[in-house]
């Protein structure tokens, strides 16, 4: 069996497996709220709130939100997985333990757990997509560039990753699920509304702009912007360059940390 | 000469100052069914998260099936079935399903899987209820699917942990059915358990741990010679006055006359293969209510062990 620091592909992709049986065996519940989430926003918000807004950073304001919840979406989805999800495998289904009794070890889990997790991430953004464009569709406004509608699912797959290793570092250190409201609310709350998601970070004064430019999500939210405006990557390489950056270390200490909740 | 199915040598585990195993020395020979017996907490589960890698080691050695764990330990999974203390079945799928996934683990393709699946479920008495989600099987059935799973990749060696804690007596005599079976085909079984008639029963050796040491090792008819002798006589005391009284005096008369002995509560238990004079002596005394003569037990070497360790 070949193996990459120690983690063998293999194992990974079954344990990918694993989760992704789950997740079809309960699919009813699980396709509804990546595609209504979506509509509610845009009716609620771009529709809604949209009316008394005649533009927001040069675009109206449902066109101004729909990359935005496609951002968000890719981080609860990726950040929920890792989080809640993964708690209950490891504490009260004992997965993770009952998988590193066989070849499959520690290592191996934690990166399905973090792959499966980005999966979640791509697969909403793809529901969401879809969701977008049909609502686009059904108000004749092109909500998506097609090419940002393409992309949508390949750059929730780094986004995803980058979110799921905060995750697993919170997972190592919670001591029971209710703990993760702290995180919740103090750091995954404040950014959903305050990232450049419903406004652009333009309004904010120029400190609070400073903050909101260290946060992950904001970064997020540039690039599928960027992508759904169909500008691509050229003008927000820095968010790219933040992304690449901070995937693989989120990624290795999840890793790091969580292992030491199976082995020990 | 078969090889030691598992051979530990000065193998030790800490977490911070607590010493969960201290220093063991342990050969286990292949083929034969061994016990690890001892109370919570004697580090029975420790031992065992060790033996599957999933815990490293402080100090010494340990090689399992002629591997050692550190360095090989995916190899040496491969080769072992664990069935844990916990039920971690996954909740998601049926009895049938839960096999299939974790037999993916063991690189065993879907078709042989389904096939593996179907004989081990039969195995267990567990056909009917192939399709059946985990939540609406009982304890019983879980245990038994757990088993089964430990056995999808034929192991050579198999790991149980307190296999039978918690279940009633029926269940508990179809999960030893199991183990019998697959003793018999001339592999080996390692289990934990702190009922001494379980391990009476099932044990070819066995060793009693606790606070981390070994404090005895060997076959169980042979510790219960050695440790108490063949006989035992419980005594049990009057409730009313005088019983205590009686029960010190057999204390004392049993010190004289150089036997073992446990005192528990209402009754005092005396060992050895000669202890009818000692009987006899008060057979007729109304301050002792019962006096019951039976073959000793593990339950009472272990009773000695632990109890005079208490003492110390």
């Amino acid at each position: 069996m070949k193996e990459i620091f120690g983690v063998s592909p293999k194992m990974v992709a079954a344990v990918w497996r694993r989760h992704a049986d789950v997740w079809v065996r309960t699919w009813k519940t699980n396709l509804l709220p990546p595609l209504l989430e979506p509509i509610l926003y845009l009716l609620g918000f771009g529709f809604g709130v949209g009316a008394y807004i005649n533009e927001m950073g040069g675009v109206s304001y449902v066109e101004f939100i729909a990359p935005s919840i496609l951002a968000i979406s890719m981080m609860f989805g990726a950040f929920f997985e890792a989080t809640y999800a993964a708690f209950i495998r490891m504490y009260y289904q004992r997965t993770w333990q009952a998988i590193s009794a066989t070849p499959a070890s520690a290592e191996d889990v934690l990166v399905a757990e973090l792959f499966w997790a980005a999966t979640k991430s791509a697969a909403n953004a793809t529901l969401m997509t879809l969701a977008i464009i049909f609502v686009g569709l059904i108000v004749d406004i092109q909500l998506l560039s097609w090419t940002g509608a393409l992309m949508m699912p390949v750059v929730a797959i780094p986004i995803g990753l980058m979110f799921a290793g905060m995750g697993l570092i919170l997972t190592s250190y919670t001591p029971s699920i209710d703990w993760f409201n702290i995180p919740f609310f103090l750091f995954i709350n404040p950014m959903f509304i305050l990232a450049g998601t419903f406004f652009p970070l333009d309004e904010f004064p120029e400190i609070a702009q400073n903050i909101a430019l260290c946060l992950p999500l904001t970064h997020a939210a540039l690039i599928t912007r960027s992508l759904a405006y169909g500008d691509g990557f050229a003008d927000v390489l820095p968010s790219v360059a933040y992304v690449a950056a901070l995937m693989p270390i989120m990624m290795y200490l999840g890793i790091l940390k969580s292992r030491k909740r199976i082995v020990s | 000469m078969s090889e030691a199915a598992i051979v530990a040598t000065g193998l030790s585990k800490a977490f911070g100052d607590l010493v969960a195993v201290d220093n063991i020395d342990l050969e286990v020979e292949s083929g034969i069914c061994f016990g690890l017996l001892g109370p919570n907490g004697a580090g029975k589960t420790t031992m065992i998260r060790m033996l599957q890698a999933s815990s490293p080691l402080s100090g010494g050695s340990l090689q399992v099936l002629g591997k050692d764990v550190e360095k090989d330990g995916r190899e040496v999974r491969s080769r072992i079935g664990v069935v844990p203390q916990e039920d971690n079945l996954d909740p998601d799928f049926t009895a049938e399903y839960n096999l299939i996934v974790y037999s993916r683990y063991y690189g065993i393709g879907s078709k042989e899987a389904r096939k593996k699946a179907e004989k081990l479920l039969n195995e267990v008495g567990l056909s009917e209820k192939a399709g059946e989600k985990i939540t609406n099987l009982s304890g019983g059935m879980k245990r038994r699917l757990i088993v089964a799973r430990g056995l999808i990749n034929d192991p050579e060696l198999l790991i149980l942990d307190e296999p039978t804690t918690g279940l009633d007596p029926q269940a508990r005599h179809r999960v030893w059915d199991q183990i019998r079976n697959y003793r018999r085909s001339g592999k080996t079984v390692l289990l934990t358990t702190h009922y001494m008639d379980e391990a009476e029963l099932l044990c070819d050796d066995l060793a009693i741990v606790d606070s981390g040491q070994i404090l005895v090792r060997g076959a169980p008819r042979k510790l219960i010679q050695e440790t108490v002798g063949r006989e035992a006589i419980e005594f049990v005391a009057s409730p009313f006055e005088g019983g205590d009284d009686a029960l010190d005096n057999i204390q004392s008369r049993s010190k004289d006359l150089n036997l073992k002995y446990s005192r528990i509560a209402d009754r005092i238990i005396v060992y050895g293969d000669d202890i009818e004079t000692l009987a006899s002596e008060y057979e007729d005394d109304n301050r002792i209510n019962d006096l019951i003569r039976r073959r000793s037990t593990l339950e009472d070497v272990f009773l000695q062990l632990t109890g005079r360790k208490l003492r110390e």
